[in-house]
């Protein structure tokens, strides 16, 4: 079976922050890089997780993968930001009412995402996220598996290899 | 972990009470009273009391998921924390900025459309359901447990506080009357009371959050000059890490964003909407709604820190007490007396969620996984809440720091064992049972053994950098489920039926 895209990038972001940790516990003064590791992992699981939530029929819509490297370009931006920034002094300028990094941390890292991830979702709902005969969908693969199983009434559930969650208890 | 710890309200509040914020409480209770025998009279089924009958709208699913998702933290340790550590405290709640778009897309809608064809109402019965395994079902539902008593004696614990602070009735009796109270309306009413009086605790707060924070920006002549006040006295403090170094500002984030689809008190809210189509405003209004609550943290934090600098206000002892230094000296009395409320309904709140989705481990996930399933799950239900109601009470009243530990570890829990399952295992077909009971293990197992050795004063084991041990827990388990799931076979969506693939590929 072919790996998805976004099981790779989650791999790579465990990958990237179990190293990062491993050499913050290792004995011995921390290095810089661990922080960027972190981020990184973050910013790589942020990708590969959106990356397989938004997986319809085996695929990703190519516009919402392009969105979510798009979000995690922008978290990694505002990361490496403030990583990157020079501690703060009254010499420092106010953006928004507050020193350049923690207006970077606050408007770019803060408001940023909060905007464009529920945007996308909102205008790819219909066409990549939810159909409008997804309902119909499972409703008819609901009966074909009622049917398949010797079910009788419409508005049973299914019984063919029973679930866990059921409420009527029995096994899978 | 000083951090975290500072996370949790344990010290005595400076007293509240007046007439005005007695009756103003006495009225918010009352309210919450009056929808817990209204809600009561509609939970008639066992669908009814996990899952609200499917029946919820989109802003009732906002503010329920709002106002379950802030605890008493936002509002007491939050700001106390901001005062202590600078603004690398808003690491806990900058977050907030992708969960909501995250969790939709990353499992919102497969859990909505799992109960289009199987009655699930748990989130370990979707875990069993997803990888046809009792055992996943079962470890999960132990980890729920284990996450959410600490987590419930916590905020019980603090709810004993602030409702002394309120009414001045001492904290045992604080205690016993915030749970008697949650366990009115959680047993009574089951979720349906607990979404409703979310939908008037979240709403009411986040209004006065919005007032509290201009309140907050007038007291320090605006958000520039509290910046320029508090840059020349402490610069570090208006750093973006503040006082956390940066790995340990990051690890929050990673907590707090990858996590939150581990929290089957939020998760399991997704249920319930009764047209999945209305998901499609759920992200963008909840973080609205989330974003009025964060201003209250964030302008209270900063502005009390520029009134001590200035010599404007004593610096508040212990930390904790922050906000409601602010609210008794720099708000007006209603304003006060309402957001004192809001946060006893805040936590009661996080309670009754906790309460709600333990009752259905206990009487469901746990007996199913024993394959010893119980006939009458509703009363069973009943009986859980008020079980798990008087354990947390007890725990909170008598066992000191345990409950803290038990609070602490409580979500890190909850991230460590569930996501993997759940993020990754609800989306890729390749995910297999086995990876799945290991990830929960390892996460149940190791949460706990991290936080016992990381706890206290003198702890066995210190984790250098400041880094959350449950940022560590949570890359292994993840780690463990891939690896699995490359090296076994068993529970991938092949094995699935027709109905329960297509909800999961759809």
């Amino acid at each position: 079976m072919r790996i998805p895209g976004g099981v790779i990038a989650v791999a790579a972001g465990v990958l990237a922050s179990g190293a990062a940790y491993l050499t913050v516990l290792l004995p011995g003064s921390t290095p810089a890089w661990p922080s960027w590791g972190v981020a990184g992992g973050i910013c790589l699981l942020l990708y590969g997780l959106l990356d397989l939530g938004a997986r319809q029929e085996g695929r990703t819509p190519p516009h919402a993968r392009w969105i979510f490297a798009g979000v995690s370009a922008w978290v990694a931006l505002g990361f490496a930001g403030i990583l990157a920034h020079t501690p703060a002094d009254l010499d420092t300028p106010l953006v928004g009412g507050l020193p350049l990094p923690a207006a970077w941390m606050i408007y770019l890292l803060g408001v940023g995402p909060a905007l464009l991830l529920p945007l996308a979702w909102i205008f790819l709902f219909r066409s990549t996220t939810l159909p409008e005969d997804a309902l119909e969908r499972l409703e008819e693969a609901r009966r074909r598996v009622e049917a398949a199983a010797g079910g009788g009434e419409s508005d049973a559930r299914p019984a063919r290899s029973p679930s866990p969650g059921r409420h009527d208890g029995t096994e899978g | 972990m000083i951090p975290l710890l500072r996370a949790v309200q344990a010290s005595e509040l400076p007293s509240a009470a007046s007439p005005l914020v007695i009756v103003v409480g006495a009225v918010y209770f009352a309210v919450v009273i009056a929808i817990a025998v209204w809600a009561g009279r509609r939970t008639r089924t066992t669908e009814d009391f996990f899952l609200a009958g499917k029946g919820i709208g989109l802003f009732a699913l906002t503010m329920a998921a709002m106002a379950s998702t802030f605890s008493g933290f936002t509002f007491i340790g939050g700001p106390g924390l901001l005062y202590a550590m600078g603004l690398g405290a808003i690491f806990f709640v900058l977050p907030a900025s992708v969960t909501n778009g995250f969790t939709v897309w990353v499992v919102a809608k497969r859990l909505r459309l799992l109960t289009e064809v199987r009655p699930v109402f748990s989130i370990p019965g979707v875990i069993g359901l997803r990888y046809g395994s009792r055992a996943a079902q079962g470890w999960a539902g132990a980890a729920v447990l284990a996450g959410i008593v600490g987590y419930m004696a916590t905020n019980v614990l603090a709810l004993g506080l602030v409702l002394d602070a309120l009414f001045g009735v001492g904290l045992g009796w604080g205690i016993w009357i915030g749970t008697g109270v949650v366990f009115l309306y959680s047993a009574s009413g089951g979720i349906i009371a607990g979404i409703y009086t979310d939908v008037f605790q979240g709403t009411l707060m986040a209004f006065a959050s919005v007032l509290v924070f201009f309140y907050a920006l007038d007291s320090g002549g605006g958000l520039a000059s509290i910046s320029t006040t508090i840059l020349v006295a402490d610069p570090e403090f208006m750093s973006p890490w503040g006082y956390f170094t940066p790995i340990a500002a990051l690890s929050l984030y990673l907590l707090f964003s990858i996590g939150v689809v581990g929290q089957p008190h939020v998760m399991h809210k997704f249920f319930m909407i009764r047209d999945p189509h209305r998901l499609k405003w759920y992200p963008l209004l909840v973080t609205i709604a989330m974003a009025f609550v964060i201003l209250l943290m964030f302008g209270v934090g900063l502005a009390y820190k520029a009134l001590v600098v200035t010599g404007q206000a004593p610096a508040p002892n212990p930390t904790d007490n922050t906000a409601p230094l602010f609210l008794l000296r720099h708000t007006p009395r209603l304003l006060a007396a309402i957001v004192f409320s809001g946060i006893a309904a805040a936590m009661m709140s996080t309670v009754d969620a906790f309460l709600n989705v333990g009752a259905a481990a206990i009487t469901h996930d746990i007996p199913t996984a024993l394959g010893r399933p119980v006939t009458d799950e509703l009363a069973a239900g009943r009986v859980a809440t008020v079980v798990l109601a008087v354990i947390s009470g007890v725990v909170a009243q008598t066992s000191g720091t345990l409950v803290a530990l038990l609070g602490i570890a409580g979500y890190g829990l909850l991230a460590s064992a569930l996501v993997p399952a759940l993020a990754v295992g609800l989306n890729w077909p390749g995910a297999t049972r086995a990876a799945a009971v290991a990830s929960i293990v390892t996460g149940l197992a190791t949460s706990v053994l991290l936080g016992l050795l990381t706890w206290g004063a003198s702890p066995l084991l210190t984790i250098p950098e400041g880094v959350a041990a449950s940022a560590l827990t949570l890359i292994l388990s993840l780690a463990v489920f891939l690896v699995v799931s490359s090296l076994t076979r068993g529970g991938t969506f092949a094995e699935l039926d027709e109905d329960v693939r297509l909800a999961l590929e759809i």
